[in-house]
């Protein structure tokens, strides 16, 4: 993961584990929660699009190393396209 | 720790906030002109925003000690009506020297439109022309990473800007390596759900560091919360990180940035004015 040099210091992993065991759990808890109500709700959105971006999602998380935030964003971004001035008729200044 | 809230909308705030806020810490504050939460029918009702922002606000604030800044435009969910925009637009100068005024902003856009874009590149036409300082808004969701892009490519596509002098606010993990390589400053907002946490921003300040980093609360009309800079800051410090880069980061950095603008008189806090010792004697 690149970091800028000018970053400070981060705590060490294990104080990091520590302090957020319990936070990032009950995160987990809501997570698991929240797709058990949206399997027990009437109907079924397992073909809606956004549920395949949580499924992008949460295997990003599982598979990448470093980034995953960031990563994660892109997965929910509609996608950049250089041209978009021509689309739009858009000279520059 | 005293700080200072670089993007907040106290018109949006109650009397009550201001005084939490001095309690907490805050002593300065500069507030972007934005979308009231409904349509305004006509130019002359943002001539009245713009009064409220350069008079009432300020005023209000002082009751605290707190100093209050604000920043003009027509916002980008409004700026979809060119006509309006541009008659707001033509408003925009002659409140430019009042007291207190930094510049243009915030600025940006909101569905990535070629309206939005339009409009946006008046604003930078009128605050090139006029030397003025900017602040970028930039959308929410889905549309941050593509609307980031594109404004980033309008205000790298103009030669007259000087990137340090432009803050490009509400940068989340996907958008703050653009803007901070590109030489801009950038403002990150504690926001629940659509934005930034504490915990978020901390991070972003591990990988990146502080140079021209700020944070916000952006607090407004919504859920939102404007003691969120308090929240950023203990943060920090629970993770151990030393006062002086916390200080930085949501106090000195958002002086260096905005004492470039002509319209920043910033009396630190440190400093008691002769009105008040002569009250006090």
């Amino acid at each position: 993961m690149d970091v800028s040099p000018n970053a400070p210091r981060m705590m060490p992993a294990e104080a990091v584990l520590d302090r957020e065991y319990l936070e990032i759990r009950a995160k987990l808890l809501e997570v698991a929660a929240s797709f058990d109500r949206l399997e027990r709700g009437d109907g079924s959105v397992d073909s809606d699009p956004r549920m395949q971006q949580f499924r992008d999602a949460m295997q990003m998380i599982l598979n990448s190393t470093g980034n995953r935030a960031e990563q994660l964003q892109l997965i929910f971004s509609r996608s950049y396209a250089a041209d978009w001035r021509r689309t739009f008729q858009l000279s520059s200044p | 720790m005293y700080y200072f809230d670089p993007h907040i909308h106290m018109v949006s705030r109650t009397t009550d906030d201001y005084e939490t806020l001095a309690k907490m810490g805050c002593v300065g504050m500069s507030e972007p002109a934005f979308w009231a939460g409904f349509d305004r029918g006509s130019a002359e009702s943002f001539a009245d925003y713009f009064r409220q922002l350069t008079q009432f606000e300020p005023t209000r604030a002082a009751q605290y000690r707190v100093q209050h800044y604000t920043w003009l435009c027509i916002n980008a969910k409004e700026a979809e009506d060119v006509k309006l925009s541009r008659e707001v637009l033509s408003l925009i100068p002659e409140f430019l020297d009042k007291p207190g005024v930094l510049g243009i902003g915030e600025i940006g856009l909101n569905k990535n439109t070629k309206n939005e874009a339009t409009v946006f590149l008046d604003h930078l036409e009128l605050a090139a022309s006029l030397q003025q300082q900017i602040l970028i808004h930039t959308p929410h969701l889905e549309d941050k990473f593509q609307g980031t892009k594109m404004i980033l490519d309008m205000l790298c596509d103009d030669q007259r800007l000087d990137h340090h002098r432009v803050l490009v606010d509400h940068v989340e993990e996907h958008t703050i390596r653009d803007v901070l390589e590109n030489g801009f400053w950038a403002g990150m907002t504690l926001y629940p759900v659509s934005k930034c946490t504490p915990a978020r921003a901390a991070d972003m300040v591990e990988l990146y560091g502080p140079e021209r980093l700020m944070v916000n609360s952006a607090g407004d009309w919504g859920p939102s919360k404007p003691t969120a800079v308090p929240d950023f800051i203990l943060e920090m410090r629970r993770r151990g990180h030393p006062e002086s880069l916390i200080r930085k980061i949501v106090y000195e950095n958002p002086l260096e940035f905005f004492r470039q603008s002509k319209g920043f008189d910033f009396t630190p806090p440190e400093i008691v004015l002769p009105a008040e010792i002569k009250n006090e004697s």
